[in-house]
């Protein structure tokens, strides 16, 4: 080797032990941070809420992992973790990152998470594709009306300039042709709003669901002629009101009740089977967040929009008692028989939850 | 006499050139098998590993289903019609696209690598730049601009897609040798000939290089778009078939688009050696 050769080879070591290095540092100072909601918010050097789980005692607490939501279903979570109602139960929960939706069950399925939540009808898909999980108690529902319209579990906007004031405006409504609304079939989304057209004579035939990543790209496509009707969730509808489009209707058309806001927590059949001790404590201390977030909205609503970086009312209403009434699981069901989704009778409503950890 | 045996020499010459012909056919083609068969050593055994790691639990099955019960799914997507369906939608809307950027492209790479040299020098930085644009970040504009629907995919396959195919074409076009113009020039060949028999065969494998980049990316691109903003296509049926949880049509579809994507790969390198063939033959004719 010459000495030109070696000076060479010298340099390509030392560049790429530099580029090693650089990527090792980079990668564990860019790695996910995983944490208690508490202790990821206290990262963000804001006090604006108390780190309840920051005492010595946390080290006897029984981890309990989920991933990390930024959207409007992280309330009650938020509220049990920042209020430390998880404490009480001897939990301490852990954020394990932001996940996309399809992208969530298999996490719970390989136990990087334990638990997470959804809706009915994604749940019966779920279980009836082989997915060895049940529902252990119910997160938001839809309140009844003696609560404030603003905690209602979706609201459905059209543009000012497309004539239309309520449903019953959209059975003369671009006549014979499809109306273009937000979704991907099977969601809280496309049940609801398949429901409602039913219910007021439009026709489900008529909808046309395209899929958006989210509520706001479904607004805009709305205000710009692409979308006939948009179904948003908090925190969208006050975007919406100020983006000037006209609200037609929510949730509580539907006449479903309480159903049509219903969200099931569930765990897999193992996790249920060797640590129901956990799962119970889990539904109680939700049990009780709930139920504080339902008396103390504004600063749940805070607690939430601190966590997820925005200004909207993020809250929803939520179930007081975790008890599952069968008849809220049926029409989300049934839905999917319509849709073709589900064949008559393969799922029972017994295969998708149990009343184990039930707390009233 | 003579003539017999001159028949009857031909005759057994002609039978040897038959023999050695029938001889060599037969050798390629056992060598094509053996070369197909020993390429797919790798493939078959991925496929029985999944096979056996989904069976022997090694897998969750409801996550990750054995391959046998994913090309079922796929062969009842298939007989229902359904997969065909939204495959003719997405391969139209990126053939669309694809050609769109071929008709514009090609020419102006032909013009700005050839006749507009300092037009091209001053635009190449700003072309550069646009090309370098991440067309996910860009879907929203799309959006805006074009709707929801087969317009606003085509443009954006047509923007995807027109970058290799002009870049490419430039650099076929500088790529032939001045000597050869000034030796086509002095032999009298007027700006047709010289077009079509020096420098389009000389730019034909730039060309094809954006040509085969262009068709890979244009395929690829009408997936990821079809995720969002759409009710139909191959993306919208696979995000569906995973928002419904039908795990292995969910694989089924992935693989559907992985063979279509090969297959779309092998036609253009068709396309592209028999291209060149026309290449080669267009210089020896000269």
């Amino acid at each position: 080797m010459t000495i030109q050769n070696k000076i060479k080879f010298v340099v390509i070591a030392v560049v790429a032990l530099i580029l090693t290095l650089s990527i090792s540092i980079g990668a564990y100072l860019g790695r996910t941070k995983v944490g208690s909601p508490s202790e990821l918010y206290s990262l963000k050097d804001n006090d604006a809420v108390p780190a309840a789980n920051s005492s010595e005692d946390d080290k006897n607490l029984i981890p309990i992992r989920t991933y990390t939501r930024k959207n409007c279903t992280s309330t009650p979570i938020l509220v049990a973790d920042v209020k430390g109602f998880f404490k009480e139960e001897g939990l301490k929960l852990v954020f394990t990152g932001e996940l996309k939706s399809t992208e969530i069950l298999p996490s719970v399925l390989n136990g990087n998470n334990d638990f997470a939540e959804t809706h009915p009808n994604a749940l019966a898909t779920y279980v009836a594709g082989g997915a060895p999980i049940k529902a252990i108690g119910r997160a938001i529902i839809e309140p009844g009306p003696e609560v404030d319209p603003k905690f209602r579990h979706m609201r459905w906007f059209v543009r000012a300039d497309s004539g239309i004031k309520t449903w019953e405006d959209l059975k003369n409504y671009k006549k014979g042709e499809k109306i273009n609304h937000n979704g991907l079939a099977p969601s809280c989304t496309t049940f609801i709003a398949s429901t409602i057209f039913d219910k007021y004579g439009i026709g489900r035939d008529r909808l046309n669901f395209i899929n958006f990543d989210t509520d706001q790209a479904a607004l805009q496509a709305l205000q710009q002629g692409n979308l006939d009707v948009a179904c948003v969730h908090p925190p969208f509808y006050k975007l919406a009101e100020e983006s000037g489009l006209t609200l037609i209707g929510d949730s509580s058309d539907s006449g479903l009740g309480e159903a049509a806001g219903l969200y099931l927590y569930y765990f897999t059949e193992k996790f249920i089977k060797e640590k129901p001790d956990i799962v119970h404590r889990f539904a109680r201390a939700m049990q009780k967040a709930q139920v504080w977030a339902n008396s103390n909205p504004d600063e749940a609503a805070k607690i939430t929009a601190d966590f997820i970086g925005s200004n909207g009312n993020a809250s929803h209403w939520y179930a007081t008692s975790t008890v599952i009434d069968e008849e809220q699981v049926k029409p989300w069901i049934n839905d999917l028989i319509i849709n073709g989704k589900l064949k008559e009778g393969q799922i029972e409503i017994s295969d998708l939850i149990t009343h184990q950890f039930e707390v009233r | 006499m003579i003539k017999q045996y001159s028949y009857s020499k031909l005759a057994r010459e002609n039978g040897e050139t038959l023999r050695t012909f029938n001889t060599d056919a037969v050798k390629n083609f056992f060598k094509k098998i053996n070369s197909f068969l020993y390429g797919s050593i790798a493939i078959i055994l991925f496929f029985l590993s999944w096979e056996a790691a989904s069976n022997y639990d090694l897998l969750p099955s409801s996550v990750v289903p054995p391959p046998t019960r994913v090309i079922a799914a796929l062969a009842v997507s298939f007989k229902s019609g359904e997969l065909v369906y939204h495959m003719k939608i997405s391969l139209f809307r990126a053939m669309l696209g694809f050609l769109l950027a071929a008709f514009i492209s090609i020419p102006m790479g032909f013009l700005l690598g050839t006749f507009f040299k300092t037009f091209e020098r001053a635009l190449l930085p700003f072309l550069r730049m646009l090309e370098k644009l991440n067309p996910f970040a860009l879907f929203p504009v799309f959006m805006i601009l074009f709707g929801i629907g087969n317009v606003e995919k085509i443009a954006i396959i047509f923007w995807v897609a027109q970058w290799p195919l002009l870049f490419n074409t430039i650099a076929g076009t500088r790529s032939i040798e001045t000597n050869m113009i000034k030796a086509a020039r002095s032999m009298g060949a007027n700006k047709k000939v010289l077009f079509f028999k020096v420098i389009l065969p000389a730019a034909v494998p730039g060309i094809f290089t954006g040509v085969k980049i262009s068709a890979q990316v244009s395929f690829f691109m009408i997936i990821a778009s079809e995720m969002a903003g759409s009710s139909q296509g191959l993306g919208w049926y696979y995000l569906s078939s995973s928002q419904s949880y039908q795990v292995p049509l969910m694989y089924g579809i992935i693989l559907f688009i992985t063979v279509l994507s090969v297959i779309i790969n092998l036609l253009f390198t068709r396309l592209e050696k028999h291209f060149l063939v026309w290449k080669e033959s267009s210089f020896q004719s000269n």
